[in-house]
């Protein structure tokens, strides 16, 4: 008898032992607490007449309300020292129906140009005040064409990737590449802009270990290099499965300060890792004292490439 | 380098010379019945602290000055004590055999008066009896050495359920962990939950913590050694048990009496067979048909040989497996040529380490044992997928990728122990391991059989070649009655085709006998690391991988520093207390953002930088007796530092645990029936979790927008509930005809305390409203247990 009782504890026991429920419970618990803050985030290139950047205030994380900037905001833009006017953009709020206090503009007197230098402050009852100051930084010396290395087209007879060599005359440091051409064949017209952005894997490959490539742009931390380096890129850019693209490519090199430069680095290990959960969590750099966000400002050039 | 070998000579040669006019009584000490040496055991001089003991293979050598006469103590922990007259007139050779007390009364077992905690150099130590062991309760009655470790102060756990360890503010690659001489890579079963190691094949174990001899190196934060038995010398004895998860069986005995014996114990988890019927119903009902499984086994093997008294060799081998598969298939279909689907994957895991050991008593005074390893830890990964038409066996397209990793060793090393005189005690010796690092291999086939399209390719990182050397000489001394020290130099280097390091390490410890049964003890130790494993905090993955120094990748290397005192209270009861402090330093972490799985040069991936750990334990041990256990605390602060990782902050490590509490108590209740509980209680570990969110928008922006960042604030910033739980166990002994029965039944978690095991920030859509929580993942509330042992 006390044999049966045994062996029915121990089929009880491999029974549970095979359901994944029994052995999993899940609770509710709370999160740290918020980090309240005002949040800028903004950036302008050379060339461009127009500042744009919006303020929103931080929310707990587990708030499903939605990023709204605040009234009674008190700001102040000035370039070069001088005061601009800041204008308030109204944009539209779905769930009400009505538009809403949205984002600030300011139109400057002449586009940025290098070494010009933008402070924006802003200031709220309900918050410590924050502040940002960046500057158009100098263009990298590089020409104003590149030959390709290669180039080649996929089965289809469209643009499939290209070779070229990148080989700056001053030494570039915080930089961002994005290699553009056009689509063709594009069924939405609307949609398809002149230039367009390669996306998705079309990444940019560059023979350094110092790159961090991504979808569209490569991101190379020369940091702590002095010298010149020269650098080849190819863009494998295969138009299976999407829409084709044309070639006669162009590349836009934006340089930038550290800090900006920083902030799309750790943006970029940021959406990384929210695909990888077995990857270290990430803090997107900020360069607003007092607050969060980014404002940056960055130099850019077009530089066209041209089949050998 | 020129003046350690110097100084490594001239310690060899006074060893030889200085110490010629004493006679030596040298022997094994093993026990009556089985003959298995005993390792650990003391030898020494009734009524006095002049002694040694046994070594790894139950070998002792004591030397004393000639012409008189000694009343000498041999006893081990469970074993009568037995005292022998010896007239010193010349060397002699004594092998003493103890008989276990266990056989002469099960229900109390009376305390030696040997030698005690208080007289040991070596501090920093754990040592648990495997009797003890085998009693503690354990998840699904899997009886885990690891895990029976984690029980004792300044060692903690990875996570609910895990078997890895962490020792003093170190990581899981900081500890070197050796089976009978070979270092075992991964030790872990189904993902962290289970260890390798099993309990019916193990005789010893032995942690060190800090303190390290100059004999151990290559890891900075502790040694664990585990010693298999050797298997019954006299007669085929055995022992099978039936569990929740996995069955056992170990036999042992005689090949040849007396000369030869085998040991062969093997393992394996068996849910993946009682799963299937119901497997294959629920692929059944989505039309298909497959299997879906896990499993692991484990099978050590050992032989030993007695070619004479003063020749024997040992050769062990340990092979262990995990394997994940799932293959699936769309189910033959009545219709000519419907395209059908498959899918296969397979992970599998696993080591394989060998030891061959030969030792040779050179004379009385001089025992050198000579090892030549092997160790291989291999993770392999396969899916394929493809289609292929009904009635037709080849796939017209499919399309496979594979990927292959792990580390191989080669090594010999030859280790003498020479005993002189009762002052002195050497040990010196020189090891060289070949390593093979294979940091990872993809193979990918693609083939469209329809279109005419084949594609093979195969993506490898480099293996990495090196060797890593070492030469080490200590010295444990007797300079007082009262003082003891033990000193030693380690010096290692490792050479990498583009890159060569070397390291000289001190280690010295010391111990005072203070009056009424108290000592100070203190110790000074510096260790260097070669090798790093990148690996996911908190759970064992298989994937973990274990990559060298390099050019870019610095060696670790650390000091440590641990200052004790220790007690024996009364005859049953050691009282131990130490403050440690330990630096370590170029620690191997992923950056912001990285992790496992990806594709590109590991190297880029991490970054080194700084750590400090820093604490007090306290042990209060009863190792014999009808009530024992033990209760273990740990007041500890772990920080890390790296220039690349939370923009260079000083940050505390995940397991950074201020408080570590640990209960474990055994009570025979009767010569039958053992009661045996376990209760735990520690801080939570530390995390990194955002409270905060930011919008991700740049304006120009035309309408509101959710999209967000979180902002996570300091690395590690967030603490997980407090850990604690209770695992209660009862063992029913009986004996039978032919055998020895034991029931083992009890609960793991007895309160159901929901401990975190992983927490995750969710969203569910309630009537179209999205709500997000913070949830708590608890594994194993109250998990049962009942295992069937027999030993014949």
């Amino acid at each position: 008898m006390k044999y049966k009782l045994y062996l029915s504890v121990l089929i009880a026991g491999i029974i549970l032992s095979g359901c994944e429920n029994f052995f999993e419970t899940t609770i509710d618990i709370d999160p740290p607490p918020q980090i309240k803050a005002l949040v800028l985030n903004g950036r302008a290139f050379s060339g461009e007449r127009v500042i744009n950047f919006r303020i929103t205030e931080s929310l707990p994380v587990l708030s499903d309300e939605r990023f709204i900037t605040p009234e009674n905001l008190n700001i102040n833009l000035t370039l070069n020292g001088n005061s601009i006017r800041v204008d308030t953009a109204m944009i539209f709020d779905v769930v009400t129906g009505k538009y809403i206090l949205g984002y600030h503009r300011c139109t400057l007197p002449q586009p940025l140009k290098t070494g010009d230098k933008v402070t924006i402050t802003a200031s709220h009852p309900n918050h410590k005040s924050i502040s940002v100051t960046d500057s158009v930084p100098a263009m990298a010396d590089v020409p104003g064409s590149l030959y390709t290395h290669e180039a080649g087209s996929d089965l289809n007879g469209y643009f499939s990737y290209v070779d070229f060599d990148l080989k700056p005359t001053s030494n570039l440091r915080y930089y961002n590449l994005a290699l553009q051409t056009r689509k063709i064949n594009c069924n939405n017209p609307p949609s398809c802009s002149k230039f367009d952005t390669i996306y998705e894997n079309r990444s940019l490959e560059f023979n350094d270990p110092d790159f961090i490539t991504n979808g569209n742009n490569a991101y190379l931390n020369t940091r702590g290099n002095t010298g010149i380096k020269s650098y080849r890129g190819r863009s494998p850019l295969n138009s299976r499965g999407g829409t084709p693209f044309a070639r006669k490519p162009r590349l836009i090199i934006t340089v930038f300060n550290e800090k900006y430069y920083n902030f799309l680095v750790s943006r970029k290990q940021y959406e990384d890792a929210s695909d990888n959960p077995f990857s270290s969590p990430v803090n997107i750099n900020s360069n607003v004292a007092g607050g969060l966000g980014v404002f940056g400002l960055g130099n850019r050039r077009t530089v066209l490439m041209v089949e050998k | 380098m020129q003046k350690f070998i110097t100084l490594f000579c001239i310690l060899g040669i006074s060893c030889v010379v200085c110490f010629a006019q004493n006679f030596t009584i040298s022997g094994y000490i093993e026990d009556i019945d089985s003959g298995e040496k005993l390792i650990g055991a003391n030898v020494f001089l009734e009524n006095t602290t002049t002694g040694t003991s046994t070594n790894n293979f139950g070998f002792y050598s004591f030397s004393l000055p000639a012409g008189k006469t000694y009343d000498i103590v041999f006893s081990y922990i469970g074993y009568q004590t037995i005292v022998k007259k010896v007239t010193l007139d010349g060397n002699q050779m004594m092998n003493v055999s103890l008989s276990s007390k266990v056989a002469l009364d099960a229900v109390e077992i009376r305390a030696d008066k040997s030698k005690r905690i208080e007289q040991e150099t070596q501090m920093s130590s754990v040592e648990i009896p495997m009797a003890t062991l085998k009693k503690v309760p354990a998840l699904m009655g899997e009886v885990d050495v690891l895990k029976a470790l984690q029980l004792t102060p300044g060692v903690k756990s990875g996570g609910e359920g895990q078997s890895g360890i962490y020792v003093r503010g170190g990581g899981p690659d900081q500890n070197l962990i050796l089976l009978d001489g070979v270092p075992v890579y991964n030790v872990s079963h189904l993902f962290g939950f289970f260890s390798v190691f099993n309990a019916d094949a193990i005789k010893d174990i032995k942690l060190i913590k800090g303190g390290y001899p100059a004999r151990y190196g290559g890891r900075l934060s502790s040694v664990l050694e585990i010693n298999m038995k050797e298997g019954n010398i006299n007669e085929i004895k055995g022992t099978a048990s039936l569990g929740l998860i996995s069955s056992k069986l170990m036999l042992e005995g005689p090949i040849n009496k007396g000369k030869t014996s085998f040991l062969v114990s093997g393992r394996r988890t068996y849910l993946d067979i009682l799963a299937r019927p119901l497997i294959k119903r629920n692929f059944s009902k989505d039309n298909r048909e497959g299997v879906l499984g896990y499993y692991f086994y484990d099978l050590n093997a050992k032989i030993n040989h007695k070619f004479s008294d003063k020749d024997r060799i040992y050769l062990s081998t340990y092979t262990g497996t995990d394997r994940f598969y799932f293959e699936s298939e769309e189910k033959e279909s009545t219709q000519v040529r419907t395209n059908l689907d498959y899918n296969n994957n397979d992970i599998n895991w696993g080591n394989f380490t060998s030891a061959l050991r030969w030792n040779h008593i050179v004379n009385p005074k001089l025992f050198m044992n000579t090892t030549l390893i092997y160790s291989d830890y291999r993770l392999g990964t396969g899916i394929e997928f493809g289609e292929r038409k009904s009635g037709e066996k080849v796939p017209f397209r499919e399309t496979g990728l594979n990927y292959l990793s792990g580390i191989e060793d080669y090594g010999a090393k030859i280790d003498f122990d020479y005993s002189p005189n009762t002052r002195h005690f050497f040990r010196f010796g020189v090891n060289a391991v070949y390593h093979t690092f294979k940091p990872g291999k993809f193979d990918l086939t693609n083939i469209d059989r329809e279109n005419n399209f084949s594609f093979k390719d195969s993506v490898a990182q480099q293996n990495i070649k090196a060797i890593e050397t070492g030469v080490y000489a200590e010295d444990d001394w007797t300079i007082s009655q009262n003082l003891k020290i033990n000193f030693g130099l380690h010096y290692a280097a490792f050479l990498l085709e583009e890159k060569k390091y070397h390291s000289l390490q001190p280690r010295v410890s010391a111990r005072y006998l203070l009056p009424r049964s108290w000592s100070m003890k203190a110790s000074f130790a510096t260790m260097q690391q070669y090798i790093n494993l990148l690996a996911f905090e908190g759970i064992g993955l298989p994937t973990d991988l274990w990559v060298p120094s390099t050019n870019r990748i610095r060696p670790q290397n650390s000091w440590q520093v641990a200052l004790g005192a220790a007690k024996s209270v009364g005859s049953d009861y050691e009282l131990s207390t130490e403050v440690y402090y330990k630096k370590m330093k170029n620690l191997v972490a992923y950056k912001d953002g990285q992790g496992i799985f990806q594709s590109d040069d590991w190297q880029n991936r991490v970054t080194q930088g700084d750590g400090d750990a820093y604490g007090m334990e306290l042990f209060l041990q009863k190792k014999e007796g009808r009530l024992s256990g033990w209760i273990g605390y740990t007041l500890s602060y772990t920080y890390r530092k790296f220039a690349e990782i939370d923009e260079g902050r000083t940050f505390p490590y995940r397991f950074d645990r201020r408080h570590d509490l640990s209960v474990v108590a055994n009570y025979n209740l009767s010569k039958r029936v053992n009661f045996a509980a376990t209760w735990v209680y520690g801080t939570g570990n530390a995390v990194t979790l955002s409270g905060t969110k930011i919008s991700n928008s740049f304006p120009p922006v035309s309408s509101v927008s959710n999209g967000n960042y979180e902002v996570f604030g300091r690395r590690n910033n967030f603490r997980l509930r407090p850990y604690h739980r209770m695992d209660v166990g009862f063992n029913f002994t009986k004996q039978k005809k032919r055998f020895e029965r034991i029931w083992s039944v009890g609960a793991y978690n007895a309160y159901a305390n929901n401990n975190p095991f992983f927490i995750y920030y969710d969203t569910t859509t309630i009537n179209g409203i999205p709500e997000t929580k913070l949830k708590q993942i608890a594994l194993f509330p109250l998990v049962p247990y009942v295992t069937y042992t027999i030993n014949f």
